[in-house]
This record gives structure tokens, sequence and C-alpha cells, in this order.
């Protein structure tokens, strides 16, 4: 299994001389087999990904969609391979209640917002909603989808093939006490079924992460950052799952906009030397390739 | 200037002379009043240069036109900090074309896109007004603002300024803008006769523009061109093309060394007085 990083930023895309080591594109990573190319999130950093699928004749192309909040979903207008005659796109991405993801991804591109439909596009798509707990098949590429605890509905997703595993969970508060979706249990819900569903969620992330070669985690926040209303995590809470879940690697991903290369060097060296190698740390970057 | 690409962001290290953020420029006045010309993600860092003065302690005023609402030219509001803070006041013009501006500002918001708060609600941050507007002039303190359309493509309408201040400075503002008959020359000839500075779309190539055609972008000729008829100034090329590297912007403006005209790209964190 191969893993490449296209982009790895939070929130919004970060054009600075101080962050272009780590990289500025918003998130988008890819997972390869031998046969199948699996694309997570359309954050900017899609579009080298597209240039890149499209160099090497990349006709199947699958796109696990994490959530649809804007750093996740800018880039795919600009996708290359929806361009290219004889090739097929399938997007996924958790259930919604309310509105579907083929409506929420269209509109994105529809006019006056983008000057090119999705109608009009040469690639042939498909939209797939899958239910919390779904294990599902792309290719030789086994797919695990549990929700996450981030405004609105997201999803974090456990891959399996060749014998290793990969998990990408973001957006997520992991260990927050918010139930980031509370709006939706009903109004007499007691305190006790909103902590219980909170634990679900987490069992949820330790599920995905189980035994993974790499656990890719929202750290979003330092720990005095933490702002329990945004739904992300931070350093220790990806360390606390990595341990929980007998994950064997750690990367740290869904960098804040204002933390520069220098600070990112730093955050993962502190890191590193608290957890004493009983567990391997990484801070993860634009271009980065890694053989699981 | 605080994002000159078009577009898309673009942030890799190859970019990051000219800058890879969407458009964004500010414009001061005589008389200090704060002029926004797009809302791209250049916008966000204007916001936090903005928040060290008076807009941190909400006291702020400022205005913001709007081009048009393709993305890459409103993508920054959500991420707009001075418009979180209470007391601040913006007013934002531009046209929805067909459908409403403020609507579409608030697509954008919209909770399955956008976790921030609506501060376009008045009971949340900066009180904001959001007003639509077509080919109109109008003041905004010591400057006078003629808003026209342009022809870019026939899904937006699409605004170019002309901006003027009492005190002597002008420029013209279009970004996103394509020749295809005499009418669209003639409605940039209007907003840019003998400005100081002409900020102008220069998406393509001169090589490149011949199989684009149509698609709603200049050539680096068409803004020489538009320029030396205009009588402007000085002629700013703008809107860069996501896969333009730092490099070849330089080649670019090379090519521009014998047009007779002063000619820069626009780069990010470059300051003119006019």
């Amino acid at each position: 299994m191969k893993v490449s990083f296209w982009g790895v930023r939070g929130s919004f895309p970060v054009c600075s001389p101080e962050h272009t080591r780590y990289g500025g594109n918003t998130p988008c990573v890819e997972v390869a087999s031998n046969t199948e190319s699996v694309l997570i999130d359309a954050g900017t950093g899609i579009r080298l990904a597209g240039k890149s699928m499209v160099e090497r004749g990349q006709k199947r192309i699958a796109l696990l969609l994490s959530h649809t909040h804007w750093d996740h979903i800018q880039g795919l207008p600009h996708f290359e391979p929806l361009h290219c005659p004889d090739t097929k796109i399938s997007i996924h991405s958790i259930r919604r209640d309310n509105r579907s993801l083929h409506d929420i991804v269209f509109e994105q591109q529809r006019s006056p917002f983008f000057p090119i439909s999705l109608d009009d596009v040469q690639a042939e798509l498909t939209f797939i909603e899958h239910d919390d707990g779904e294990s599902f098949d792309i290719g030789d590429i086994r797919v695990l989808c549990k929700r996450l605890n981030h405004p609105g509905i997201a999803a974090g997703y456990r891959l399996e093939c060749d014998g290793s595993v990969f998990a990408y969970i973001c957006d997520t508060d992991l260990y927050g006490e918010k139930l980031q979706y509370a709006d939706e249990l009903s109004d007499t819900a007691t305190a006790e079924e909103r902590l219980a569903c909170l634990e679900e969620l987490r069992q949820g992330a330790r599920d995905l992460g189980h035994s993974a070669d790499l656990i890719v985690c929202d750290t979003f926040f330092l720990p005095d950052e933490f702002e329990p209303e945004w739904g992300h995590s931070t350093p220790d809470d990806a360390i606390r799952l990595a341990t929980e879940a007998q994950a064997k690697r750690v990367g740290l991903f869904h960098h804040r906009p204002g933390r520069k290369d220098d600070q990112l060097d730093a955050l993962v060296e502190r890191y590193r030397k608290r957890t004493n190698g009983s567990l391997e740390i990484l801070a993860c970057r634009e271009g980065l390739h890694l053989t699981l | 200037m605080w994002g000159t690409r078009g577009t898309i962001p673009t942030p890799e290290a190859e970019n990051g002379r000219y800058g890879g953020n969407t458009p964004c420029i500010e414009v001061r006045s005589s008389e200090d009043d704060l002029l926004i010309l797009d809302a791209g993600i250049g916008l966000h860092w204007l916001g936090d240069e903005l928040m060290m003065n008076s807009f941190g302690g909400g006291e702020g005023r400022g205005h913001i036109l709007v081009s048009h609402t393709h993305w890459g030219h409103i993508q920054g509001i959500p991420f707009f900090l001075p418009m979180l803070i209470s007391g601040n006041r913006f007013s934002i013009y531009g046209t929805g074309g067909a459908d409403s501006f403020k609507d579409l500002l608030l697509e954008q918001m919209a909770s399955y896109y956008c976790p921030v708060p609506n501060f376009f609600d008045d009971n949340i941050g900066a009180l904001t007004r959001i007003e639509e507007i077509d080919e109109r002039e109008f003041d905004i303190g010591s400057t006078r603002v003629t808003a026209r359309r342009v022809n870019h493509v026939p899904d937006v309408v699409t605004l170019g300024f002309r901006i003027e201040d009492a005190a002597g400075g002008s420029l013209a503002y279009i970004p996103d803008v394509e020749y295809l008959e005499q009418e669209h020359r003639d409605q940039t000839l209007e907003l840019a006769a003998g400005v100081d500075m002409l900020i102008h779309d220069a998406h393509q190539t001169t090589d490149e523009y011949p199989a684009r055609r149509g698609r709603g972008h200049s050539s680096v000729q068409d803004a020489i061109e538009i320029a030396r008829q205009a009588q402007a100034r000085h002629l700013v090329l703008f809107h860069h093309h996501p896969d333009r590297s730092d490099s070849a912007i330089d080649d670019l403006l090379r090519s521009c060394d014998s047009v007779g005209l002063r000619v820069d790209a626009a780069r990010e964190g470059a300051e003119y007085t006019l």
C-alpha cells in the first residue's frame, strides 16, 4: 500500500514562504494498491493529484470525502481527470440526512460560482453514500466508514489492502465533551445518552485505527488553543487514540493555517520526546510518499 | 496587493514570489477610507493586519467591492476575522445577476459547506450591509467609484471598477475580462481612460489565447493593447493562471520590455502610491 500526501493544511489554503515545506494545500491523500487508486478528500491538493493521475493514465478513481466543508471539497472543480474521456470517478461519503452528496457537490460547481458545470464534464461520475459502520470494496481495497464528531456530518475511513492498514480520521474532536451533532438527538435525550453517543464515536475512531500501520489524524489545535465548539483534536488526542488503537504510527494532519514550518518541526520533536519512542510520530507534509 | 492569483489558491513554492492567494487588493484613499477589491483568500491576510488596528477594537469601517461571484473572488469572506468583531462596519457591493447577491454570499456560508457563524446576521459580529449594485457611480469617502459591466463568461454578470480620489490618483480594476467584440473593449476603455494604474486580467499568454478563446479571460497582448488605447500610465498584469510559476511570470514580464508602457506583474505584498 502506498500513501501520498497532496494537501495537509486545515481550514483554507495557505500561500506563504513560511508554510511551503509542510505545504499550504488543503486536504487530499492518495492511497494506492497495485491496481487501485483512492483519493481521500478534495481540498486544493487534489489539483496536484489530478495532474499526476492524468500523467499516469489513471482512468478509474474513487474519491472518499470525509465531509463537505469547503477545505475538503474546494479543489474538485480543478481536478483534471474530470475533463478526461473514458474516466470513471466514484465519489463516496457517509449518508447524509437532509441533503444529498450529489446536490452538495453539484451546487459547488454551479453557475455563477464556477463556469463549468459537472453536467458538462467528460468523466463519468457516480455518487455513493454509505451508512455509519458500512464496509465496502474498491477493487482490492477494503474500506470501513465510521461517523466522527464534527459539526454537520463527517466520517473517517479505514483502508486495508496487501496486508496493510491505513486510517484517515479527520475532522473530529476525539476526546472533547461536546457532542457535535447533539441537535439531531431528541430534546429529551439525557446527559447519559449524550455521553453514550460520544463514547460510541470514540469507539468508532478506535475501530478505524485498530492495529493500523498509520493513522492520519486531525491535529488542528494545540492543547492551549482548544475550542470545544469547532470539532477538532490536538496531537495529545491523536497520540492517545493511536495508543488505545494499538497503531504503529500516527501522522499529525490538518495543520492550522497559522502553524509555520518551523513551529511544526518543533511541535513534532516535542511530542516525539514526550512519547519516548513508544509510538512513531510524524507531521504529514505535502509531497510525502510512504509505503506501508 | 494581498492576492493576485486566478481561479484557485496555489500554495506551491514555485509560486511564492508573485503569490498564490486569490484576488484581494487593499486601496486606501487620501482620507484613509478603506476599499477592498475582491474577497479571494488574500482577504484573510488583510484581515489579520486590520485586526492589529481599529478593526481589532471593533471601530473599523470598510467597503468591499466584488467583481463577480466565482469562488476565487468570494472565498475569503468566511475567513475574514474583522467581520467577527462587533462594532466593525462593512459594506459589500456586487451583483448576483439573475440571483440575489446576498443569497449567493449566504450560500457560501451554508452549514454543510462552512462551520463559521453567519456573520451577515446583524446579531453576530460586525454590522454588514450587502448592497446589490449594477452599473453605477457612487462615492466612498473621498473616492468616486464607477462600476461597469465587463464581458467575462455568460454565466455570471461581472463588474469592473474605476476608483478616483478627490485629491488625485486613479485606478481601474478589471480582473476577469475577455474581448470578443468592440463593445467589450469600449466597456473597459470607459473605465480605464487615462488612469494612473490599470490592473488587468492576464490569465493567458498571447500564445495560449487562441486555444482558450471563449473561456472568459484576456491575453497579455489584450491587456497591453487596451492599456495603450486607454492611455493608462501603468499596466499591472493580474489574475495569474494557476500553472504560471514565478519564473514563467518573469519571462512574461521580460516579453513586455519593449512595449513602450510601464508594465508590472501583480505581486503579493506589492504596494503602490498613485
